[in-house]
């Protein structure tokens, strides 16, 4: 099996009722996608496109309306596609109580990580991620970039086969951008696949070997890094005219 | 959904079955007498699981009130030993509220003894009114009927009617030595005792007073009672 | 299914440690304590009677704050982790949606029965302090407290489910735990009203925590023998609650974030 996510004809829509009036809004149309092992794959498009609904759609957080959406050819939402996922949310949040270190292993135990496990494997999660020297410290004393390498921490604790990163570099420092970028290398360079969604169109083109453009809930367009890189103006522009035709 | 739903239902019944039928053996909010406009704070005490904190509360409202001045005592002057006329003890006077706010507090905690006995003892012995402690007792028998004591306190009234002082002291005697006796009724039987010239014997009930209460007054008198005594004691 | 019950434990024990190492809690705890050494002023105006006045205001000051605190942190549990989207790191792990309802309610309960048993502890020892016998109902009392304190807190963790907000769901299981107490006087009016009322009232009422089961100072500090036994209790406390979470989990489970 080659195929990491898979999904097909996935349609998403909420419906909101209020004083017996439903509303309805479609979240994702008709999705067909397919991302491969040891990919890193980009997801842009703008606000509302659809990119939050389809990474929750693997996570289980929704449910789809129509079509599938499979992990590693299992169901979406199960609790072996669980297992093969780490998630790491737009802005996470963490209990501030505690520490880095027993953050981790909460969510490593909650994984279905053993004890012994758990033990073994936090110290070597902290330090790839840079916390090794913070890690006793409160999470309320942590600053944002150092938060958000907390989430990474527990999104890769159970060494999972896939990893789904929500606007990974959002609001970080320009230098805490280039340490996750190269930290993403080096967890893609282990045989992990990355699936990201991302507003900063100059992190999706340094790290990922394909991207799909999203327009209104629809799949607009997929483009190679070959044809980005050849491009003029690079894949900024082809975003740009993307989400622009028939604006 | 339908599987929750059907999970929860059967669990519902069974704890039903447990224990959804039980009653206390408490009066409910709409058998307590109430006092004045005490409806809504009894209402909020049994609400809030506060029974007996509300009774605790409501008689030391009833110490409060029972030590305020009611009217003040009789030109021939009494002392805190000697009452004005007739009773026992002093402390005499019109306290109209006494009884409803006894009532009160015995509906809220039927199982409230110390109350009852001292309820029973300031209207029979302090306030000369007999009849209304016999009633108190009869409604304390009722609802704790092993405890011996009222019956006792009730031949006490009943003597204490007849005017026979020593059956009076020997039968509170054989009250004051149990434990939650009121230091009131400790007190009476003291002063008679003293009164029909058994002093050893008040003597000795001064000292247990001196000893176990906390009351400042009680335990004063007990004191200048146990100084006037002393040569008694052996 | 171990995994399950592991999961559930893990966030059981993460919820209890939470609580304990939140500053809030440690206050409330803390003012308990202090309220029940100024709780020592009541006893002056109480005559001969201070061991028992002392005794029912601290047991009453102990239920009532472990009451509260179930209420509030029950009823906000559930709603913090998704207003947080704290949510999202635990549910997109293989978290059965039955083991965080779980593992959240013994956590909190956990937490608050420690409380409830740390104030016990100091009241008592303020009533040594004061040469005071501890009753002999006062460990059964507490016991009963924090299965009280567990039945309403099951009870608001499933109101906040389909509650608006989190002060609608305080004041709803409040006013639940409060009914609680009058529950013969109410199934007695819901029966006596009749019509379309009655007959939608009477079957809620049945819903209704019968909290008098737990009144064990009432039943153990009186003459007529009113206890229903300590089977009977935690029977109860388990189906109750377990009749609760099953409710919130059929609510959960279709939730979507």
């Amino acid at each position: 099996m080659t195929t990491a996510l898979e999904y097909a004809a996935a349609r998403k829509v909420y419906s909101r009722s209020h004083l017996g009036r439903v509303t309805r809004t479609v979240g994702l149309d008709g999705l067909d996608l397919r991302v491969e092992k040891g990919e890193v794959f980009g997801l842009l498009g703008l606000n509302g496109a659809g990119k939050t609904t389809a990474m929750k759609l693997l996570l289980g957080l929704l449910f789809p309306t129509a079509g599938t959406v499979s992990v590693l050819g299992v169901k979406a939402g199960t609790d072996a596609a669980k297992r093969a996922v780490g998630y790491l949310p737009e802005l996470p949040y963490f209990y501030p109580y505690f520490t880095a270190a027993e953050s981790v292993a909460f969510y490593g135990r909650l994984s279905g990580m053993s004890g012994a496990a758990v033990r073994d494997r936090v110290p070597v999660v902290l330090e790839q991620v840079g916390l090794a020297k913070h890690a006793g410290k409160r999470l309320s004393e942590y600053s944002k970039g150092m938060l958000q390498r907390v989430g990474v921490a527990q999104a890769i604790v159970h060494e999972p086969e896939i990893i789904v990163l929500d606007e990974p570099v959002s609001g970080l420092d320009p230098l805490a951008v280039h340490d996750f970028r190269e930290l993403f290398v080096s967890i893609n360079k282990a045989g992990k696949t990355l699936f990201l969604s991302s507003h900063s169109i100059s992190d999706v083109e340094k790290l990922c070997s394909r991207v799909a453009i999203l327009k209104s809930g629809r799949l607009a367009r997929i483009v190679q890094q070959a044809e980005w890189q050849s491009a003029t103006g690079g894949l900024e522009k082809i975003f740009v005219d993307t989400v622009r035709e028939d604006a | 959904m339908a599987r929750y739903l059907i999970l929860a239902a059967a669990l519902f019944v069974c704890a039903f079955a447990a224990g959804g039928t039980f009653r206390p053996a408490y009066p409910g909010i709409s058998e307590i007498r109430p006092f004045s406009s005490s409806g809504g704070e009894d209402a909020a005490f049994l609400g809030l699981g506060l029974r007996k904190l509300g009774a605790d509360i409501n008689f030391i409202r009833l110490l409060q009130y029972y030590g305020s001045d009611e009217e003040p005592l009789s030109s021939s002057g009494g002392t805190p030993d000697v009452p004005p006329s007739g009773g026992f003890g002093y402390g005499g006077g019109v306290y109209s509220e006494f009884l409803p706010r006894l009532k009160h507090i015995t509906s809220l905690d039927p199982y409230f003894k110390y109350a009852f006995l001292y309820g029973a003892g300031v209207l029979a012995f302090n306030l000369e009114r007999p009849e209304d402690a016999l009633a108190v007792l009869e409604e304390a028998r009722r609802s704790m009927p092993d405890e011996w004591q009222f019956g006792k306190y009730m031949a006490a009234i009943g003597y204490k009617n007849a005017r026979e002082p020593e059956k009076v002291a020997d039968v509170l005697d054989s009250i004051v030595t149990q434990p939650g006796t009121p230091v009131m009724l400790k007190q009476q039987a003291a002063f008679l005792n003293k009164r029909i010239g058994r002093l050893k014997r008040a003597y000795e009930i001064y000292s247990d007073i001196a000893a176990s209460s906390v009351e400042k007054n009680y335990v004063d008198n007990a004191r200048r009672n146990m100084r006037a005594l002393e040569k008694y004691a052996k | 299914m171990n995994g399950a019950f592991s999961a559930c434990y893990v966030i059981a024990l993460q919820s209890f440690r939470e609580q304990w190492k939140n500053r809030f809690f440690q206050l409330v705890a803390a003012f308990a304590v202090i309220a029940l050494y100024f709780g020592l002023i009541l006893r002056e105006m109480a005559g001969d009677q201070q061991a028992r006045v002392y005794a029912h205001f601290g047991l009453g000051l102990c239920e009532l704050v472990g009451v509260a605190s179930a209420i509030y942190l029950c009823s906000t549990a559930v709603i913090r982790d998704m207003e947080t989207k704290n949510i999202y790191l635990l549910l997109s792990r293989p978290v059965p949606r039955w083991s965080y309802v779980a593992g959240k309610f013994l956590g909190l309960t956990a937490s608050v029965m420690s409380a409830i048993a740390c104030m016990g502890l100091a009241h008592a020892a303020f009533m040594l302090l004061r040469h005071y016998a501890v009753p002999s109902y006062f460990p059964a009392a507490l016991v009963a407290s924090c299965l009280k304190a567990a039945v309403i807190g099951a009870l608001a963790m499933f109101v906040s489910l389909f509650s608006t907000s989190i002060l609608s769901s305080v004041v709803m299981s409040f006013i639940f735990w409060t009914l609680g107490h009058f529950l013969s006087e109410a199934r007695f009016i819901a029966h006596k009203l009749g019509g379309v009322s009655g007959a939608v009232l009477a079957p809620l009422l049945y819903a209704v925590p019968n909290i008098s089961l737990f009144g064990v100072t009432d039943a153990l500090d009186s003459s007529i023998p009113s206890f229903a036994g300590w089977p009977v209790l935690f029977g109860y406390c388990v189906l109750y609650c377990g009749a609760c979470l099953a409710l919130s989990t059929g609510l959960f489970s279709r939730k979507e974030f």
